[in-house]
């Protein structure tokens, strides 16, 4: 009498244990996307007052990217009516540097190139020749700082 | 005078059907301990940027008929994954413990002292990603263990 009704019990589930669904599973994708930032810490300004060489530079550029071996490119919008000789360098970046960039309009350079995944933190080198052919005056030149592939 | 022999048909056939028609039975039921865990579904999170990010649309429902049960949680990331990404639970019952930031080859007891009944909590995923991590989709699988 009690052995049918057991089993009729059990195969309704009652009194069986639950073995099949203590365990849970979940999957979790994650995508992350290409990611790169560059930014540099501000303007910077020199006064000429004669024709000797002038180096300056006191801002940083800080750049990111999870990509591989990105590089630093710089262009500038110096046309070629301004006679200034300017020209521009990254210095402790992380990757390869470039030499000297004699800045000049419509082109770019590489300025760093192979930089590792990750972030850092580079100076930016300017130097100037100025010639007695430069007159009196004000100019601005905007360099354009790009990470890229 | 009719009434009489109808009423006295009647107690006797009463105390017939008193007699056999009543019979004795025990039924037992054994519960043994039941705990079941079940998630809503898998989850998804993109990433675009270096914020934090934080996601908590994964439910996970539970019912146990014990005392004092616990979930645990395990994954298979592997040590070459630099994902780093935490897991915790909240506004579940029982005792939610610490954000655990998942790594492979161990347990961590999500919740514990859960009372018996039924109920579930929100599970909530927190990425904080930073530059190391490539661009791509990774797939981390999270196995919810009901134990004692």
């Amino acid at each position: 009498m009690h052995r049918p009704l057991f089993l009729f019990l059990t195969a309704l589930g009652v009194g069986s244990p639950a073995l099949a669904d203590t365990t849970a599973t979940q999957d979790v994708t994650i995508t992350t996307a290409s990611m790169a930032s560059i930014e540099v810490s501000g303007d910077d300004s020199v006064t000429l007052i004669d024709t000797t060489e002038t180096s300056f530079g006191s801002e940083t550029m800080s750049y990111a990217h999870n990509g591989t071996a990105m590089k630093i490119t710089v262009e500038s919008d110096k046309t070629p009516a301004q006679p200034l000789e300017v020209a521009a360098s990254g210095m402790s970046c992380g990757g390869t540097h470039g030499t000297w960039w004699t800045v000049v309009a419509s082109t770019t350079f590489d300025l760093v190139t192979a930089i590792p995944a990750g972030s850092g933190t580079c100076f930016l080198n300017l130097n100037i020749l100025p010639d007695a052919s430069v007159p009196a005056g004000t100019e601005t030149v905007t360099l354009t700082y790009t990470i890229t592939n | 005078m009719p009434t009489r022999p109808l009423l006295l048909a009647l107690l006797g056939a009463s105390q017939v059907a008193l007699a056999g028609s009543t019979a004795i039975q025990d039924v037992q039921v054994t519960t043994h301990t039941i705990a079941e865990v079940s998630v809503s579904g898998n989850e998804s999170i993109t990433i675009s940027d270096t914020s934090a990010h934080v996601v908590s649309t994964t439910t996970l429902d539970l019912s146990t008929n014990s005392t004092s049960m616990k979930i645990t949680v395990q994954s298979d990331l592997t040590p070459s994954q630099p994902l780093k990404m935490n897991v915790s639970g909240f506004s579940c019952p029982g005792t939610p413990a610490a954000a655990w930031t998942i790594t492979a080859s161990t347990t961590w007891d999500l919740l514990t002292g859960i009372p018996r009944g039924t109920g579930n909590c929100l599970i909530n995923f927190y990425v904080d990603p930073d530059m190391t991590v490539a661009p791509g989709t990774e797939i981390v699988r999270l196995t919810y263990t009901i134990t004692s």
